[in-house]
């Protein structure tokens, strides 16, 4: 069986698991640049319950690694709280296509990054935006926080209202190509 | 007068903590909370709880009247204001009074004329402290800017007269850039302060964040309680604190001439309560006034670490009226103290988070403190700052203070909450950090290592991280119900250790 993962927040963008023989499990790793990392994972044993993952190593002999973590909602995300913060991942059959499409039809959905209220809203639908455009002001923490369009594009589509609160996820703008139809 | 019974006039990290010096010294206290903080940990600290009832933030912790009327339902005798919201207005400090209770801070009158900077600038300048070259006022329009900016030599500095956060600010570097800034930054601070006026001043290429922490009696008595340097910032917001400062540490002439200027501050002001100065310092040792805090900072603990003061019990027994001899509150510095402040926030690019903490796992161990009001199940709301919590450390020595410190960071868990954890995980392993050579630069000019660093240790947690991704698919799908066990409120570490051990148990 093979699984592949994604990681949306680290440069970490994609990982693919495949268990070998017995408890092998082989790894590779590719990050933002397209460079692959390959690892064998020998004789690792997973536990994931009561909110806490734990995975034991059979080389380096006794070596042990504990996080609290959890399932985030249905759709298979699998949070760990490590060191370094959270790490969030995901089966990224869903999170592929959706770049993929996006990449190749030109349509971008921007979705928010944050929780926060919309402050403003500086485009209207048919608008074309220059990537880096500011398209949005969100409030959260105290702060004002611009969001800008990643690409040249035209607005299709705006899922906010000026005032209105979000969550982390919501369709903020949808961006179709700025001379195609809807 | 004894106090007896104080009302704190705040939330969060900084009510708990105020609360916790008022519980030791016996005073009752009295919290308050708005309608998105009925769960907040603050309300479990205090004595007595009352609602601002809903709305923004003006409609309750900004709210003067309303506060009033809690202190006379209450009969709070005192106020504390904590930091932000009403610690800097001078309003509250005469409406606690007519309210017949005692500030716990300065005089309004101190408050007034250090928050209007030029003002505060004016008046340090008379008491002798220095000040970064730059112009008395305001300046009218661009020839006398012009004129100003030849005197003081480029690159220059404008500000807004009423600003902060950054709002009205240029970096001007030649003269032919002078025009175009100045109307830009004119503008803004029209726009957010209502208030144009915009002065002048030297711009340091790679200061640092210095400031000396000061307790008066009100009466010319009290003195500094040392130094700390807070230049690891990022959007004019600090992020890392220590104590001593180490820019002060390779200057001792200006280390012993800085303390000196703010004792003469407390006494020439007869400044009343907690206070710091703030001042810019350069490579040569150089300092600078640059504004005073009339209130507790939110780096106290690094101070009350390596001085074994608590600050709070200090602001309280001034505010009861006791007298100090006009000198340093203690002789010297004891080791060293670094605080960390955990944001709900990305690492690397600041961006708000939030969410629900699902699990917490707190540092403990030798010299280890953390100031916090998080606990698992709480929702962190996006309404007020993003402050987590704050994680400090002490070791005899600055090395072994930040050992202890990426000790500390490695202990830290927040499920379920996206936080800055990992960007300290990082500095606190940067070789420029380590050695105490940095500026207010820091983050911009070390960002390439401090992500270097960072992905490495990600790198070696991602088989563990896919490897349990996997393993949650496969696991029958009931949904985070481990996880909102831990969410329970009042699980402690202790508890999820022990049962980490029944884990064990099972699988082997």
């Amino acid at each position: 069986m093979k699984y592949a993962i994604t990681a949306p927040e680290t440069e970490q963008r994609l990982a693919t698991l495949e268990n070998g023989a017995g408890s092998d499990w082989e790894l590779v790793l590719f990050d933002d640049k397209g460079a692959e990392s390959k690892q064998v994972l020998k004789g690792a044993r997973v536990t994931f319950a009561n909110g806490v993952l734990e995975v034991c190593f059979a080389s380096p002999e006794g070596s042990r690694l504990v996080f609290p973590a959890y399932r985030q909602g249905t759709d298979g995300v699998f949070v760990l709280a490590t060191a370094l913060g959270n790490l969030r991942l995901l089966p990224a059959r869903g999170a592929t296509a959706e770049a993929a499409g996006g990449a190749s039809s030109g349509v971008k959905a921007i979705k928010s990054s944050m929780p926060g209220k919309v402050l403003k809203i500086l485009c209207k639908l048919g608008d074309v935006v220059e990537a880096g455009q500011p398209m949005l002001i969100i409030e959260a923490m105290k702060m004002e926080n611009e969001i800008r369009s990643p690409q040249t594009g035209r607005v299709d589509e705006i899922g906010v209202q000026s005032g209105q609160s979000i969550q982390t996820g919501d369709l903020l703008v949808k961006l179709g190509k700025p001379d195609g139809d809807k | 007068m004894a106090i007896q019974k104080l009302l704190i006039a705040n939330r969060g990290e900084i009510a708990i903590r105020v609360a916790r010096t008022c519980k030791r010294m016996g005073i009752k206290t009295v919290g308050i909370f708005s309608g998105l903080d009925r769960k907040s940990l603050h309300l479990d600290y205090c004595d007595e709880v009352f609602s601002l009832g809903d709305g923004s933030l003006a409609d309750t912790y900004l709210n003067i009247p309303k506060i009033a009327e809690v202190i006379a339902r209450s009969k709070a005798q005192a106020v504390h204001p904590g930091y932000g919201f009403l610690s800097e207005r001078a309003a509250f400090a005469e409406a606690v009074k007519a309210a017949g209770a005692i500030f716990v801070g300065p005089h309004a009158d101190s408050i007034r004329s250090m928050g209007d900077k030029l003002e505060a600038k004016r008046l340090m300048k008379l008491m002798g402290v220095p000040l970064l070259p730059g112009t008395e006022g305001g300046v009218k329009d661009f020839s006398e800017a012009k004129t100003a900016a030849d005197r003081i030599g480029y690159p220059v500095l404008l500000k807004a007269s009423a600003g902060g956060g950054g709002k009205g600010m240029r970096i001007v570097r030649k003269a032919a850039e002078l025009q175009a800034a100045l109307e830009g930054a004119t503008r803004e601070a029209k726009n957010y302060f209502g208030d144009g006026t915009v002065y002048i001043e030297k711009y340091l290429e790679n200061p640092h964040h210095i400031e000396v922490q000061v307790v008066g009696d009100g009466h010319g008595g009290g003195g500094h309680v040392f130094d700390r340097e807070c230049s690891i910032q990022r959007r004019h917001q600090k992020l890392v604190e220590e104590s001593p400062a180490p820019l002060l540490n390779r200057h001792p002439k200006s280390k012993a001439k800085i303390l000196d200027v703010a004792t003469q501050v407390v006494e020439k002001m007869k400044y009343a309560n907690a206070g710091t100065l703030e001042f810019l310092g350069d490579d040569e040792g150089g300092f600078y006034f640059l504004e005073m805090n009339t209130r507790l900072q939110v780096e106290h603990p690094v101070t009350e670490w390596v001085t074994g003061l608590d600050l709070v019990e200090r602001q309280i027994r001034v505010a009861e009226g006791e007298r100090l001899p006009t000198r340093a509150l203690v002789d010297a510095q004891r080791g060293h103290s670094i605080e960390v402040r955990v944001y709900a926030e990305t690492p690397f690019d600041y961006l708000p988070t939030g969410g629900r903490v699902q699990a917490l796992q707190l540092p403990v161990g030798p010299f280890v403190r953390v100031d916090s009001s998080i606990y698992g199940g709480y929702d962190v709301p996006t309404e007020y700052d993003p402050t987590l919590m704050k994680l400090s450390v002490w070791g005899a020595t600055r090395d072994e203070s930040v050992e202890r410190l990426r000790g500390a960071l490695d202990e830290l868990r927040i499920l379920g909450v996206q936080n800055n954890q990992g960007l300290f995980w990082a500095i606190t392993r940067e070789k420029n950090f380590k050695a105490g050579d940095y500026g207010t630069p820091y983050l911009e000019k070390n960002r390439d290592e401090l992500k270097r660093l960072y992905h490495t240790e990600l790198a070696r947690l991602m088989p563990a991280a896919v490897l349990g991704a996997v393993e949650s698919m496969r696991a029958p799908a009931v949904v985070s119900q481990g996880a909102s066990q831990d969410a329970s409120r009042g699980l402690s570490a202790w508890e999820l250790s022990s049962r980490r051990g029944q884990l064990r148990g099972e699988s082997s």
